[in-house]
């Protein structure tokens, strides 16, 4: 009797301890594990959804288009010629850790990104972190960046001088990457940053427990809205099926990476929702030139017959895919609405590799120093947000080209090796895909075809196109620079440089009491607008 | 001389109720309803394989109609289709040839080599015995799948290097099992008279002792054939053995398991019923034949 009365004395002090904390936790179930939180060398998508809600920019991309609005910078304005930005701080803002945000934390971070020599940049290289996105989108580091100087004109006034004009240049600068790192914090973890990282963020960083989850709590004294929920935990679960059974079971609240057969299940099912993302995203299929068989433009004009993209679309995208006819998504503004794109047509595919001299059909291939082998077409491991299912896909397109007299060899391997190989120009024909990070379509096509012949791009070498998107790329006006954007994809689609498959609107599943989530083109979100009912 | 060591190599073989030692064994296999299913089972599946590659044309690299996709069983596919509207019944049959063949083999590739060389030990002992043993002990120290896996990730994916990295695994249980034999026979009166009558050690090893140790390994490779059967599959299911588009239970296992969430039930349960039902009559067949070759039951 005693025992009863004193085990409900427990129980009801436990239910009095607990009851007034859970409501506010927002969790959401990620696709794999983070690299480290350092934003400025990361490049994956896992990553940067943590280190979104702990850091900001100068500026931001506007609810969930990529119009660009302030965030650390209340204002900027840019000189006539294009080359001297001069950005307003916001005053009162503080990091984390107590330090303030002010002209010289803005331009220190700057000279960590630009300047090889910067002790920061150094240990980074040092340890095989490199600052990759600043070398992509502005050029390279010292003095071959497109930056010629970063200067603090005054407490909170930042003067950004550019050797030439770069259209992008805002739309590059509210990119993750670019989100604006305690100087205190970098110097006193160096290398570890990436797990302890300070910002000026909605949410600051409380803990990482490797493989399982993330988790952030409201920052109060944040500079923008505030976040409507207290503490995220940012889950791993690397299975979608997996996922999606935590989701219906109600110990998350949201997930992304759904299975497209999956997407008719959250629709389904009145406890859930499902959200898509903008179209933001292109895969493809790309040839190496360095294999003899793919020089020859009537062969590449075949793949693109062979392969019936509207059926794939249809079947294995869960209703969230588009057929892809160029390398933009639709909605973005150097999109060429008038290219007419290759009409799926197996008789036609034939017909161009007889022409080739293929009519047996192709099954091996040479290699320019003349090594023969099978023709094997790698697809990735991973669902990736352009091919949801890659291995399906690949089958499907692989049959396609079999009925076509095109005979391929399926094959895969680990993510980071596929990546390394594509990097290095060894594979002879493989699917890959971008998600645009800016909205420029500077950003889609410069990226890949600015630089003829890179092993990367599988030693494409297309310099009339290069000189098109770097003559855009200096160009201060919209329309005329959208022209250039449209001159591209048709010389691509000409040349048959790759074969563009589907775009996708990536889903994201959420329990019904979730409000205020934006998708967002990019993919990174933030999530102080988040609310649970 | 022959007839000597005829009769004695059969000394240690009991006969039972004066018919052949096989007979006997056999009639106490077929006795037993659980390894009747076995054998059912077993020549069932080892039939399909035979049988349906000769009956029926299977091109995998062109079979692929998505607009027949996931479509649950009817008459026209009976085991539904899959998410490449290839039908499940034409795979899954397929499939045993290749899940089977890739069993089997693995399991002749262990036995042979794990068998030799345990016999090789076991008759020899001295230096031959412990370098040997001692590379059978570092192999059995792992568990065989994870070994199964690095071999196959070390040498790269694909059904003969499966092959080979389940043979690998396999090769110890039957060297052990080959050297136990060899040491419990060479001590015997009847190897010691062949040879006092000076008979060559290959002579021994191969009239004497390899036919009397025949029973432990028969029933050993009966169990490992489901064993292998089993490691095929996970290979398969983690995308290192066979490759797309070809049909192998484990791999369409894998490619199908996604579609647990949305009700297509079919895409999984068939390839897991065909892994399911040829590793279960090979372990009730490889428990009967254990039964009916142990030679203390045959005493009796």
């Amino acid at each position: 009797m005693r025992l009863a009365t004193f085990t409900s004395l427990v129980a009801l002090a436990l239910l009095g301890a607990v009851a007034p904390a859970p409501a506010q936790t927002f969790v959401f179930g990620a696709q794999g594990e983070p690299v480290q939180f350092d934003p400025a060398v990361i490049t994956d998508g896992i990553s940067s959804r943590i280190t979104r809600q702990v850091f900001d920019g100068l500026v931001k991309y506007k609810g969930a288009t990529t119009e660009v609005e302030g965030a650390l910078a209340e204002k900027w304005e840019v000189s006539p010629d294009g080359r001297v930005w001069t950005f307003r701080l916001r005053p009162n803002v503080k990091f984390h850790d107590g330090t303030p945000l002010d002209a010289a934390a803005v331009v220190w971070n700057f000279e960590r990104w630009w300047k090889a020599s910067h002790p920061q940049h150094d240990n980074q290289v040092k340890a095989g972190q490199t600052f990759e996105y600043w070398e992509a989108q502005f050029g390279g580091f010292d003095d071959q960046s497109i930056v010629s100087a970063v200067e603090a004109v005054g407490s909170h006034t930042v003067r950004v001088t550019l050797k030439e004009p770069q259209a992008p240049f805002l739309a590059n600068l509210a990119m993750f990457v670019f989100d604006i790192a305690s100087p205190k914090a970098v110097e006193r973890w160096g290398t570890d940053f990436g797990k302890h990282p300070v910002g000026t963020g909605a949410y600051r960083f409380v803990e990482w427990k490797p493989n399982q989850e993330v988790i952030l709590e409201a920052n109060p004294d944040f500079w923008g809205p505030k976040a409507k929920v207290k503490r995220v935990v940012v889950r791993n679960i690397k299975d979608n099926s997996q996922r999606l059974g935590a989701l219906k079971a109600g110990e998350i609240h949201g997930m992304e990476g759904l299975n497209p057969d999956d997407v008719a299940v959250v629709k389904g099912d009145a406890n859930l929702q499902l959200l898509l993302r903008p179209t933001n995203t292109t895969g493809y299929i790309a040839f190496n030139y360095k294999v003899k068989e793919f020089q020859d433009k009537r062969v590449r004009q075949a793949f693109a017959h062979a392969i019936n993209k509207r059926a794939i679309v249809d079947a294995l995208y869960g209703g969230t895919g588009m057929v892809a006819s160029q390398f933009q998504p639709p909605a973005l503004w150097g999109y060429n609405r008038e290219l007419k794109d290759f009409e799926y047509s197996p008789s036609k595919a034939q017909a161009l590799l007889r022409e080739a001299g293929r009519g047996q059909g192709l099954s091996e291939i040479t290699w320019d120093d003349g090594k023969k082998e099978p023709l094997i077409f790698w697809y990735m491991s991973r669902s990736r947000p352009y091919f949801p299912n890659p291995k399906e896909i690949a089958e499907a397109m692989a049959a396609d080209l079999a009925k076509a007299g095109i005979k391929t060899q399926l094959q895969t391997t680990e993510w980071a090796v596929y990546l390394d190989k594509r990097k290095n120009g060894q594979v002879p024909l493989y699917m890959l895909g971008w998600t645009g990070d800016n909205g420029d379509p500077d950003n889609f096509l410069c990226y890949f075809f600015c630089q003829p012949g890179a092993a990367r791009e599988g030693f494409y070498t297309n310099k009339p196109l290069a000189d098109v998107l770097l003559r855009a790329q200096k160009l201060t006006t919209l329309a005329d620079r959208a022209k250039l954007y449209r001159q591209a994809e048709q010389m691509l689609h000409d040349d048959v440089g790759r074969l563009f498959i589907a775009n996708n609107q990536p889903p994201l599943a959420f329990a019904k009491r979730v409000r205020g989530y934006v998708p967002h083109p990019t993919g990174s979100e933030y999530f102080n607008t988040v609310e649970l009912q | 001389m022959t007839t000597l060591e005829a009769a004695l190599g059969r000394h240690v073989v009991v006969t039972g109720h004066g018919a052949s030692p096989a007979a006997a064994a056999w009639r106490r296999l077929v006795a037993s309803p659980a390894a009747r299913a076995g054998l059912v089972i077993v020549v069932a599946v080892l039939l399909v394989a035979i049988v349906t590659p000769a009956v029926h044309v299977y091109d995998a690299s062109t079979d692929a109609d998505l607009t027949l996709r996931l479509k649950p069983p009817t008459g026209a596919h009976p085991f539904g289709t899959d998410s490449l509207g290839r039908d499940i019944l034409v795979r899954v049959l397929h499939a045993t040839r290749v899940s089977l063949g890739l069993a089997l083999s693995a399991v002749a590739l262990a036995m042979a080599i794990g068998s030799a060389l345990g016999f090789l030990a076991g008759y020899f002992r001295g230096h031959v015995d412990l370098a040997l043993m001692f590379c059978m002990d570092i192999l059995l120290a792992f568990p065989a799948t994870l070994l199964a896996i690095a071999i196959v990730a070390m040498i790269g994916p694909g059904l003969r290097n499966s092959l080979f990295a389940i043979s690998l695994v396999s090769v110890p249980v039957y060297a052990r099992l080959s050297r136990g034999a060899a040491l419990a026979l060479r001590e015997q009166e009847f190897v010691l008279a062949a040879q006092g009558l000076g008979c060559s050690a290959a002579r021994v090893l191969l009239s004497h002792i390899v036919p009397n140790s025949l029973p432990p390994l028969i029933v050993q490779t009966t169990l490992s054939i489901a064993f292998a059967i089993l490691e095929g599959a996970a290979l398969g299911f983690l995308g290192l053995g066979a490759q797309p588009p070809a049909p192998e239970w484990g791999a369409m296992l894998a490619d199908s398991y996604k579609f647990f969430t949305s009700g297509a039930w079919w895409v999984f349960f068939f390839p897991g019923a065909a892994i399911m039902l040829s590793v279960l009559g090979f372990n009730l067949l490889g428990d009967g034949l254990r039964d009916a070759l142990d030679p203390r039951l045959g005493r009796e």
